[in-house]
């Protein structure tokens, strides 16, 4: 995981993702293999090798308020980000593109939990019955939502009970 | 409150909107209360919400804001018709998509047989992902034949929805396979009774449901060849990608208007409106006091701003029962966590504009606690991280969806005019 000095379109994705978050400064960057990790979701951020990302990608590391750090992968077609606390906790997964990153490496322990969200959300018969491109759904763990359209997928997973203290829900992009 | 009122078309009741959140709202913001009667020609499907005209009372008459119609299916050489009723029209997709169960054997045989989409000599299996991307519909592509209305019957690839598809998923749709084509934590579409239609037609504004990302990269995990039901990603030329019919007419081909009338303030039983195929191609799709709204090429999107915040992948989505965004000020019903549920009928407004900024206008809506067991209501809002404009957008309206790369007198799509 050697630093390279970044291309001009790295370097534009610095300054965009700089603007979007308004935060700290980027500290890292470095092609992503196929086989490199992030991190899974309510472990370690020195989880890193475990996860599989899809796509190959650009990978980004920057520093937002209160110490947390977001992991960004930029690929050909989404944006995933990871969420990290201070203590290593890594506390929301997002997308934003065409498709949604290899979830169940990344939700780890919390696959099933968030599965079976989503399949009771589909499959409910009683009323009311919601028929939608959007979902927002708790259960015992985790806040799931998102939506969009085909060609903008966009979701976020949160540990709520892993959330720094004080930081906003809704810089959790 | 009067002064409230006034700035709005209102039906009855405006003024005595209640503090107890009671089953039905008493104020609307439709623009056209009176009109949009039902339209007819050979360039015209019904669209029935609630179980009227073929709708079933356990499919499309079994859910709130589900317009659907009837569209005839064909194999590849024009044999063994079906008509499919319970057909979602969605404004949000493109292509066509059927429940294998709702094919008659015959059909289904010939088509499977016939005229599969192949790569490799393997039928191509397509994950088309809604929402977020968790959920959608599995299954294999062949070319069919449809007809909409008394159009020409098109020839294009269309998917049969089938979880079982090359055994990636159970018919109750969990894990069917280690590794499964869209991923073990997506929920495939498993039944018409669960998802609400027996097939999707989307006529929204793309020709091809993936397009040209999906001819040189397999990253959108849209497309796979399962041999021995072991699935890899596939790259898949426009050709062969399930498309939006309405692009392949002959004539009308630039796009379809919606218009639906108004429902009663407190929600309908049932409602019927017309999909009217072309644009300003007939003397029943002229459109007249218009604006047009480009819209992205790439994500076919535009922009609306709501409470100082601009979404720019905004949408205007027939196939999502409800408007969409958030505002943290509202509360959630009781029974439904991610509904709006306010103590009094809120009347909001957003701007919406061109994917390049331009032009804009405003919207006026409404939101109030739900008829959860209407069919048609107009004041629904539900927590959405972006702004979609779902179906009680259409009501009272003629809304126009320009194609992609299709011209019209309303300019050259994608766009939306309303």
């Amino acid at each position: 995981m050697e630093r390279k000095t970044p291309t001009p379109g790295q370097a534009a994705g610095w300054i965009l993702l700089g603007l979007f978050l308004m935060l700290g400064p980027v500290v890292s960057d470095e092609m992503l293999d196929p086989d490199l990790a992030l991190a899974t979701l309510g472990e370690q951020e020195s989880t890193v090798e475990r996860d599989r990302a899809v796509s190959r990608g650009t990978h980004t590391t920057a520093t937002a308020q209160g110490g947390v750090r977001i992991h960004t992968i930029q690929s050909s077609v989404s944006a995933y980000r990871e969420y990290i606390a201070p203590d290593g906790t890594v506390f929301a997964v997002t997308w934003q593109g065409m498709h949604p990153p290899h979830l169940k490496a990344i939700l780890g322990t919390y696959a099933t939990e968030y599965r079976d969200a989503i399949a009771r959300f589909r499959t409910q018969t009683t009323a009311p019955r919601i028929r939608g491109r959007f979902l927002r759904l708790t259960t015992p763990n985790l806040l799931i939502d998102g939506g969009g359209q085909p060609r903008a997928l966009s979701g976020r997973v949160i540990l709520p009970a892993h959330v720094p203290p004080g930081f906003p829900l809704d810089q959790i992009r | 409150m009067i002064g409230l009122c006034a700035g709005f078309l209102l039906t009855a009741g405006c003024g005595s909107g209640s503090s107890q959140g009671g089953p039905g709202p008493v104020l609307s913001t439709c623009p056209n209360p009176g009109g949009n009667a039902t339209v007819t020609g050979t360039n015209t499907l019904p669209i029935y919400l609630g179980s009227t005209g073929t709708n079933s009372s356990t499919v499309c008459g079994g859910y709130l804001n589900a317009p659907c119609t009837d569209v005839t299916i064909c194999d590849a050489s024009g044999n063994n018709c079906q008509v499919i009723n319970n057909v979602l029209v969605d404004t949000g997709s493109y292509g066509f998509r059927v429940f294998k169960s709702v094919l008659g054997s015959t059909l289904y045989n010939s088509l499977s047989s016939s005229s599969p989409v192949t790569v490799q000599g393997q039928q191509v299996g397509e994950c088309a992902q809604f929402g977020n991307g968790s959920y959608g519909d599995w299954g294999g592509l062949v070319s069919a034949q449809i007809t909409l209305g008394g159009e020409p019957p098109v020839t294009v690839p269309i998917q049969i929805i089938d979880p079982a598809f090359a055994g990636q998923y159970t018919n109750s749709g969990n894990p069917g396979a280690p590794s499964p084509a869209c991923g073990s934590t997506f929920s495939p579409d498993t039944s018409p009774g669960n998802a609400g239609f027996n097939a999707i037609l989307g006529v929204g504004l793309g020709v091809h449901w993936c397009g040209s990302t999906c001819t040189t990269s397999t990253a959108p995990g849209d497309y796979f060849i399962c041999p021995s039901n072991t699935c890899t990603g596939t790259i898949l030329s426009e050709h062969d990608q399930d498309k939006n019919p309405v692009a392949f007419l002959p004539a009308d081909n630039n796009g379809v208007v919606l218009s639906l009338p108004c429902p009663a303030a407190a929600g309908s039983s049932s409602l019927i409106g017309t999909l009217i195929i072309g644009i300003g191609t007939r003397s029943n799709n002229h459109p007249s006091g218009v604006q047009t709204y480009p819209a992205s090429s790439s994500s076919f999107s535009f922009k609306t701003t709501f409470q100082n915040f601009t979404y720019n992948q905004s949408s205007i989505d027939s196939g999502s029962d409800a408007y969409y965004f958030t505002d943290t000020s509202i509360p959630f019903c009781s029974n439904h966590p991610s509904t709006y549920c306010p103590s009094a009928p809120l009347f909001l407004t957003a701007k919406v504009s061109g994917s390049s900024g331009s032009p804009s206008a405003t919207i006026d809506f409404s939101i109030a606690t739900p008829s959860f067991f209407q069919s048609a209501y107009g004041n629904i809002g539900r927590q959405g991280n972006g702004f979609d404009w779902g179906l009680p957008f259409f009501f009272g309206r003629e809304v126009f969806v320009g194609i992609n790369g299709k011209s019209s007198s309303l300019g050259t799509g994608p766009y939306w005019a309303f």
